[in-house]
């Protein structure tokens, strides 16, 4: 099924939120879910993937420990939100030109954080793991490599240079149409934030009161 | 033609204007989005058809009304159904509608009607695709509703007294757009002319669906009386607006879009400030103001409310008004920045509904210095979301403080203080407000208590560095990066933050709903409950067809005899 990307977008921030993560990171989430659907890459899939992960372990064990030369993190998986709000963060903080990370989850889901990177330093950032090569200008990404490496569950190790020529940039989209399944996780996990229904609350919750029926 | 001030004077200060007891005062302007569609339509020489009305007696069928612009068509799809009384809700939980509705993108072929049939009657139950841009549903006002069809079937009008007590026909009881159930994102309208302005496609929708109900009352009295109907009198069709009862959904939209609401404000100040700056006002703008303010008074005697806290607001409105029109009899609008002066007397004369009246209507002689504000509404700086993590910790602490100082000494321990807490019912996601000490709800609470956050990251920050960037703090407290955000958006947006605690045991959503709806140029604000609002949407305008240069912006302002 085709979904407008405000569907994502909004999906995507419950379940990650659903899932354990701060409002602030939630809407990270959202946002980085969304830029990979633009870009034709699916958000919904990779972001499914963390979240199955997460879920569980909590993302806090999952940060960066620091910003050093090799990013890890305490559990030894690395989330990639996490990672890519701090990669995004400390992008116009320190001149270090390559950043590592390891054991990185769902590494696609760097992209954007990368892309945010961007548009704060002027110039293209290249992310490289498994043999694949992704390129972005901020807005659109280029790829060395087939598409089914992109959606690899986990990365060993993942460089961050900054540096990189885009060549022919992936088409950009307008809709996105992701897996069922990884659709319905991402419900999954966005049901966690509704509060049960009681008649109280039907009651006066929405502040019914006067009859709406007239 | 005004004249300006060599020294202009300054936008209202957003700690004033910013406070929810302000807010829920709000007045329908010229930058209502309303009116500014009209406007526009009027000025392209938009044309209107409906090339399919089918009805049965009941009010069971379908239409299509479209509305040609310049560069493209927009067609409204109404469906009716024959709706049992005991199904008639207008919360978020109901499941059926009297008529339901979608905005298609262009002219709907045969097919696409058929899809829609299945779809649109369902509402969130059912998907639509990125060629519809909107979709929305009504109900029909049982207390007038069959007055209207009885009076109209046996050859008179109805009761001028009906009429004039509830307002519309119809009420709508939500409207999706920007990408609910599958329709069009507003990412891809947004660089139409037409649909720059945030909200054009909703309000359009409103617009033609007026048209359609109108229609549709007269189709049901012919059906029922045949010969011996009439139709309905063109002066009661125009007092007759599209109610529309709006819950707590709206309340949060607000507080999760704050640099699109900072938009908005700031227009509305720029405008007021602008007028302000008029150093001497021509005879014909001031006739025009005088003639407004009296128009306007016409408009609050007609505005009826059963709810106390609104018929208090509205007792002061009407003794407001007659206090402004006893000071501009006897103060001279020849003088010097007439209307600072103006604004500066009622604030020491009238209450805050008055006061916020004033600001609107100094507005109206002065289209030419306010309408070209309509561009700047929307919010197009995709980078806003971004943290500039670089940003020093104190440069945060100072942003916080600016934004949300009367927040910092708040005692966010105190039960009162903290009494309420907005989530989102698993029952067909509605929006909610509850007691966070009588019910277990801090486990699902929503973001929007910007200011308590506010303060607790300002304690948080207070160890730090304030050299140090603000990232070396977000990488230890992701559980602040949401008011970091915040912050950081506010520093370009001096309107972005409401000023008032959200979460307060005595606060009121109904101030939430009011901002907003009053930008969308609602009237008659009818508060049902603390925390849902009846409304009236174009009561006065033209009819599609009857759009014209002359009608297209002044008819929310009832004609008075002078």
């Amino acid at each position: 099924m085709s979904y407008a990307l405000n569907e994502v977008e909004a999906i995507a921030k419950k379940a990650a939120r659903g899932a354990g993560y701060t409002w602030g990171m939630s809407e990270e989430a959202a946002k980085a879910t969304r830029w990979l659907c633009v870009n034709g890459i699916d958000g919904v899939h990779a972001l499914a993937t963390v979240l199955n992960v997460v879920d569980g372990t909590g993302p806090n064990n999952m940060t960066p420990r620091n910003v050093l030369d090799i990013w890890r993190s305490k559990s030894g998986e690395m989330c990639p939100l996490m990672a890519g709000a701090t990669l995004s963060d400390f992008a116009a903080v320190g001149p270090t030109s390559q950043v590592n990370i390891s054991e990185l989850i769902a590494p696609v889901l760097l992209l954007p954080f990368a892309a945010m990177a961007v548009r704060q330093l002027g110039v293209a950032v290249t992310l490289r793991w498994d043999g694949v090569v992704a390129v972005t200008d901020g807005v659109t990404v280029c790829l060395d490599g087939a598409m089914d490496c992109l959606t690899t569950n986990k990365a060993e190790q993942v460089t961050i240079n900054r540096a990189g020529q885009i060549g022919q940039s992936l088409a950009q989209c307008n809709r996105a149409t992701p897996i069922d399944s990884d659709w319905a996780t991402l419900n999954r996990f966005a049901h966690r934030t509704y509060a049960p229904a009681t008649e109280e609350s039907r009651l006066k919750g929405a502040g019914a009161g006067l009859s709406d029926n007239d | 033609m005004a004249s300006f001030s060599p020294v202009a004077k300054p936008r209202r200060d957003p700690k004033r204007v910013m406070q929810l007891a302000r807010l829920g005062s709000a007045h329908q302007c010229r930058l209502s989005f309303q009116r500014i569609l009209t406007r526009r339509m009027a000025r392209e020489a938009w044309v209107f058809t409906r090339p399919v009305f089918e009805f049965n007696a009941l009010g069971v069928g379908h239409a299509i009304y479209t509305a040609q612009g310049p560069e493209r068509a927009y067609s409204l799809i109404a469906f009716g159904h024959d709706l049992p009384p005991e199904q008639r809700s207008d919360r978020v939980i109901a499941t059926a509608w009297d008529a339901t509705f979608t905005l298609f993108d262009g002219i709907p072929t045969t097919d696409d009607i058929q899809r829609l049939a299945k779809n649109i009657p369902l509402q969130e139950a059912g998907r639509v695709t990125q060629t519809e841009i909107s979709v929305s549903r009504a109900n029909r006002s049982v207390r007038l509703w069959a007055h209207f069809v009885d009076c109209l079937s046996e050859g008179r009008q109805p009761d001028a007294d009906k009429t004039e007590a509830v307002g519309y026909l119809m009420r709508t009881t939500a409207v999706y757009g920007s990408g609910k159930l599958g329709a069009a994102d507003y990412d891809t309208l947004s660089t139409r002319p037409e649909m720059g302005v945030p909200f054009q496609a909703e309000m359009l929708s409103v617009f033609l669906t007026r048209g359609f109900v109108r229609d549709l009352i007269n189709h049901m009295a012919h059906a029922k009386g045949g010969d011996q109907a009439v139709k309905l009198d063109a002066s009661i069709a125009h007092q007759l607006g599209i109610g529309n009862s709006t819950g707590l959904g709206l309340a949060p939209y607000i507080i999760n879009h704050p640099m699109l609401f900072n938009n908005w404000i700031m227009a509305r100040e720029e405008a007021i400030a602008r007028v302000r700056s008029v150093r001497t006002a021509t005879t014909g703008e001031t006739s025009q103001f005088h003639q407004l303010v009296r128009r306007s008074q016409a408009s609050v005697a007609a505005w009826q409310s059963e709810h106390p806290i609104q018929i208090a607001k509205l007792a002061d409105l009407t003794l407001d008004m007659k206090v402004l029109i006893e000071h501009l009899e006897t103060v001279d609008l020849s003088i010097g920045y007439p209307w600072d002066h103006l604004v500066n007397w009622s604030e020491t004369a009238l209450s805050t509904e008055g006061q916020e009246l004033v600001t609107a209507l100094i507005l109206e002689p002065y289209g030419d210095l306010v309408d070209g504000l309509a561009d700047t509404m929307a919010d197009t700086d995709t980078e806003a979301f971004y943290i500039n993590g670089a940003m020093p910790i104190s440069q945060f602490r100072e942003l916080i403080e600016t934004a949300y100082g009367w927040a910092l000494s708040l005692d966010w321990n105190d039960r009162k203080n903290c009494a309420r807490a907005w989530y989102v019912s698993e029952e067909k996601l509605e929006p909610r407000m509850g007691e966070r000490f009588e019910e277990p709800l801090n486990d699902y609470e929503q973001p929007l208590a910007p200011a308590r956050d506010a303060a607790a990251a300002h304690q948080a920050l207070a160890g730090w560095d304030g050299d140090k960037p603000i990232a070396e703090f977000l990488l230890i407290h992701p559980e602040h990066r949401h008011t970091i955000r915040r912050a950081q958006i506010s520093s370009d947006a001096p309107y972005a933050e409401i000023r008032d605690n959200t979460i307060a045991a005595d606060v009121l959503p109904i101030d939430f709903l009011r901002v907003k709806l009053a930008f969308f140029g609602a009237t008659k604000f009818d508060p049902r409950s603390d925390r849902w609002v009846r409304i009236c949407m174009y009561a006065g305008a033209p009819y599609p067809d009857e759009l014209t240069a002359e009608n297209a912006d002044l008819w929310v302002y009832p004609e008075v005899s002078s």
